[in-house]
């Protein structure tokens, strides 16, 4: 059996050298209901193959747990607790894509553990919260020993699982400016609440006399990563919002997407809804604008 | 490897060996006896292991045992005041909501955590604070019909303070 | 007069369930108790050419390793012909190999991994409509068709001469109805506690839902007198049939055995999904002959059970199905043809009226389609076969109480749907 240890750093110089050993597997942990899950399975399997110690790194003890507002900037700290970040006032009032979709994600007591930060980091296709915060644009903060350095969200993925952060960069914060315009995310599980995506979205968007100025959606569990949808967006540009005309473009959504079957669904499903999730959100965003 | 993990438990100050990465429910059951939470998928499914730490409900499965130091967990042990019983666990026997039991405890816990929070739910609120927890017997209906009565304030008021609060 | 009836009665247990003190079998903790962990075969089928653990034995912490050599009578269930630990041929993914009984779950697993244990892995069959043909992989040496009397290969019921009926008819009308695996996932898993006490007995605190049925087949497995083996049921999380199988019981019981300490073997959420017992999947085709008037004059119905690699509670599933299947109609002429099939998946246990439900979930279905074909509605092909007080059954039993027109005219009332009056007025009695 592997060996496994704990820490809890008190500041991001002891965060830091421990996250730099050699021979040791360094993973870092937030809220733990992703993480925790996958380290039973693995202490209940027969252990055919050696494998390093893994070293536990607990971020709760940083401070990453605030939500705070600068000018327009909106910085939330990836330690936030998915329930925190629901019955914050900034996030109800100046949030509502990513209340919607924090409002959806899991079920109460998963809320009350897991962080957005966990959220983001991993990396799964279906992360409810990224695409609302892929339409807001935002941009992440990573700190390292050398460091910090910001990288938007739309370029963080790489793959199922995978993101740009080396394995001795924490994911510290997500900006967003949540704008003048209308947002809204959409999901569709295989039931109501306490459920994955099979195809969810979300959708930003500034209207002049119902006209569409600038636009931004994106799509989840549909691809190896949440993705923009660039075709949906031009083809929305400079178009007055009405239900056909978001019916049409959304049908575009299919060429940024490249589902896979998989136990939440399969790809020929994901492909006839998520035109219709796409129009959902992007009805209910300019829905919101007018009113 | 493992460390000493020193937190409240009920109110009461316990302190266990807890191995490096155990999590809470395997303290709570292996470590100190508690075997109120149960085990039921080890995978933060089922909501059988649901315990509050710090006034939230969280399924203790998916909570590394060692960052609970210093908090506040309170399992359904700990909710009775002698044996004057919570509104919920009376609600939950009244309405005969429990059938094999399993899931009652995590039930129960996700209940208290809410009604905290949400003393007067709508019944839509309820089911989608009651989804994260699992009952293969089918008791959903009555489990909700007990928290609604809870919450109309059948079986009086609930207790002053939220549960397992710092 | 009455203490109960009519009134509502608290449960006994209830409290205790409200207040987490119920015990469950996965609650119950002894001093020094030992954990038990499985070697479970990771192919469909495959040869054990050699098993070694004598350096398992030595692993730190463990106090037994057990094999097929250490189980005094290796088989068991209701039809005795399941391996508690595999013989050389594996049978399925997940039949357990090995056993370790270790001071804690890591340790156990650590003795596990160092069992040295070759394997060839073989060509398994996993389609029920290919294992039934010739020349498939065998699962079992003996052939994978179930031979009922020990020779047929269909399990029938015969009723006047469908071939007849047939002829009768105006319509025919065939079906093909599947029904897929399905795991009972009680919220407790699969566990035991097994420990001698004070006087040498062994006791077993067990999930089982038929004690005694699990007491007299493990008394045959330990090799012990039933005086010498004691069972302790109670309050289980959950069974849904599930428990009528011995999954936990026998190699805690052995391992209890071996080391003289308590031992405890609780299955993981996973094991339990993936390698015990499950509601196992059929295949039926009804061929019917109905008249214009709606009278169902024959019905020929084929039915392949797939039991999975060995027969647990398959063949009573089959029993159960065949005298069934044809529903609560009166049919004169009738054949049914159950056949039962191994395959190299886990066995066939027992699921909440298993073999019937599946059964008139496939004959409900054909029966709305004679109704389509005739041309009336779903309720009146119901009303026009259905059985009387006094009818015969397909199995030949006269029927003494029979509710099947009165239970049609509640449904045709909660559901809102208008009866003409000819079947309104309708009756059971003849």
């Amino acid at each position: 059996m592997r060996e496994y240890e704990y820490h809890a750093p008190q500041s991001f110089e002891s965060l830091f050298r421990l996250a730099s050993a050699d021979g040791v597997e360094v993973r870092f942990l937030a809220g733990g209901t992703d993480l925790m899950p996958r380290i039973s399975a693995e202490r209940n399997q027969i252990p055919y193959d050696k494998k390093p110690r893994m070293r536990i790194v607990y971020l709760g003890a940083l401070g990453l747990d605030n939500v705070t507002e600068e000018g327009e900037r909106i910085t939330i700290g990836a330690c936030c607790t998915l329930s925190s970040l629901l019955e914050n006032e900034v996030v109800k009032t100046k949030l509502p894509v990513l209340r919607d979709a924090l409002a959806e994600m899991a079920g109460v007591s998963i809320r009350n553990t897991a962080t957005i930060g966990g959220n983001i980091m991993n990396a799964s296709p279906a992360a409810d919260s990224v695409p609302p915060l892929l339409a807001l644009d935002a941009e992440c903060t990573l700190r390292s020993a050398s460091g910090e350095r910001r990288v938007f969200l739309s370029e963080y993925f790489t793959g199922p699982g995978k993101t740009v952060a080396k394995p001795d960069e924490v994911l510290v914060s997500i900006a967003v400016k949540p704008g003048r315009g209308g947002s809204s995310f959409k999901k569709l599980g295989r039931r109501k609440a306490e459920t994955l995506s099979m195809v969810n979205a979300a959708a930003y968007l500034e209207l002049r006399d119902g006209i569409c100025e600038s636009i931004r959606v994106a799509v989840g569990s549909a691809a190896p990563t949440v993705v923009r949808c660039i075709d949906v967006e031009q083809a929305l540009v400079g178009k007055k919002i009405n239900e056909e005309v978001v019916r049409e473009a959304s049908l575009l959504v299919t060429k940024a997407i490249s589902p896979i079957d998989d136990i939440r669904s399969s790809a020929w499903y994901r492909v006839r809804v998520a035109p219709t999730v796409v129009a959902r959100a992007v009805l209910t965003a300019a829905e919101r604008k007018r009113g | 490897m493992s460390q000493i993990l020193k937190f409240y438990l009920n109110g009461n100050p316990v302190q266990v060996a807890a191995g490096d990465a155990d999590t809470l429910l395997d303290v709570l059951r292996e470590g100190l006896g508690f075997t109120s939470p149960k085990c039921g998928c080890n995978h933060g499914d089922c909501g059988a292991c649901t315990v509050i730490l710090n006034g939230y409900s969280v399924k203790s499965c998916t909570v590394l045992a060692l960052t609970a130091e210093g908090k506040n967990v309170c399992t359904v042990d700990g909710l009775a005041d002698g044996d004057k019983l919570h509104p919920v666990q009376r609600a939950f026997h009244e309405y005969g909501a429990p059938q094999c039991g399993y899931c009652t405890p995590g039930m129960v816990m996700a209940a208290v955590s809410f009604l905290n929070r949400n003393p007067s739910p709508t019944e839509d609120e309820v089911k989608e604070a009651l989804s994260g927890n699992l009952c293969r017997c089918g008791g959903y209906k009555k489990y909700v019909q007990a928290v609604m009565a809870t919450a109309r304030g059948e079986f009086g008021p609930l207790p002053e303070g939220s549960v397992g609060n710092v | 007069m009455f203490n109960s009836v009519g009134k509502r009665v608290p449960r006994y247990d209830g409290i205790g369930h409200v207040t987490g003190r119920t015990q469950y079998v996965s609650d119950v903790r002894m001093p020094d108790m030992l954990t038990c962990k499985t070697l479970r075969c990771p192919y469909h089928k495959a040869r054990i050419k050699s098993i070694d653990v004598s350096e398992a034995k030595k692993s730190q912490g463990v106090y037994a390793v057990i094999t097929k050599d250490n189980v005094p009578h290796n088989l068991f269930a209701m039809v005795p012909d399941h391996h508690v630990l595999a013989e050389e041929i594996t049978r399925y993914k997940g039949q357990n190999i090995a056993a370790a009984a270790a001071v804690n779950k890591d340790a156990a697993l650590d003795a596990l991994a160092k069992i040295k244990i070759e394997y060839e892995e073989l060509e398994p069959v996993i389609d029920p409509e290919e294992a039934v043909k010739d020349g498939a992989p065998q699962v079992r040496p003996e052939g994978n068709n179930h031979l009922f009397d020990g020779k047929s290969l269909t399990r029938k019921i015969r009723r006047g001469n469908v071939e007849e009926g047939f002829k009768e008819a105006d319509f025919i009308v065939e079906g093909r109805y599947t029904t897929p695996s399905q795991e009972h996932a009680p919220m407790e898993t699969c566990c035991s506690v097994a420990y001698l006490d004070a006087s040498g007995k062994l006791v077993i605190h067990s999930k089982a839902q038929g004690l005694y049925f699990a007491q007299g087949d493990l008394a045959n497995v330990f090799q012990l007198p039933l005086n010498k083996l004691k069972f302790v049921g109670g309050t289980i999380g959950g069974g849904f049939g599930g428990m009528n199988s011995i999954h936990t019981d026998h190699i805690a019981g052995l391992l209890a055995l071996a080391t003289g300490k308590p031992v405890r073997f609780a299955m993981t959420r996973e094991e339990e999904t993936l390698f015990s017992t499950i509601r196992s999947p059929w295949i039926f085709k009804i061929k019917d002959g109905i008249r214009k008037d709606g009278v169902i004059t024959a019905r020929h119905v084929e039915v392949l059970h797939d039991c999975g690699a060995y027969t647990e509670l398959g063949l009573y599933a089959v029993e159960k199905n065949a005298n069934l299947i044809a529903g609560a109609n009166l049919i004169k002429n009738l054949a049914v043809d159950s056949r039962m099939v191994y395959t190299n998946k886990m066995p066939s246990g027992s699921m909440r009226g298993f073999g019937v439900n599946v059964g008139q979930y496939a004959e409900q279905v054909q029966l709305d389609r004679l109704a389509r074909a005739v041309g009336i509605s779903p309720m009146e092909i119901r009303f026009i076969n259905a059985f009387h007080v006094g009818d015969k059954n397909h199995t030949g039993n006269e029927l003494a109480s029979v509710s099947t027109i009165e239970t049609l005219q509640k449904v045709a009332a909660m559901s809102g749907q208008k009866l003409p009056e000819k079947y309104l007025a309708m009756s059971s009695a003849k």
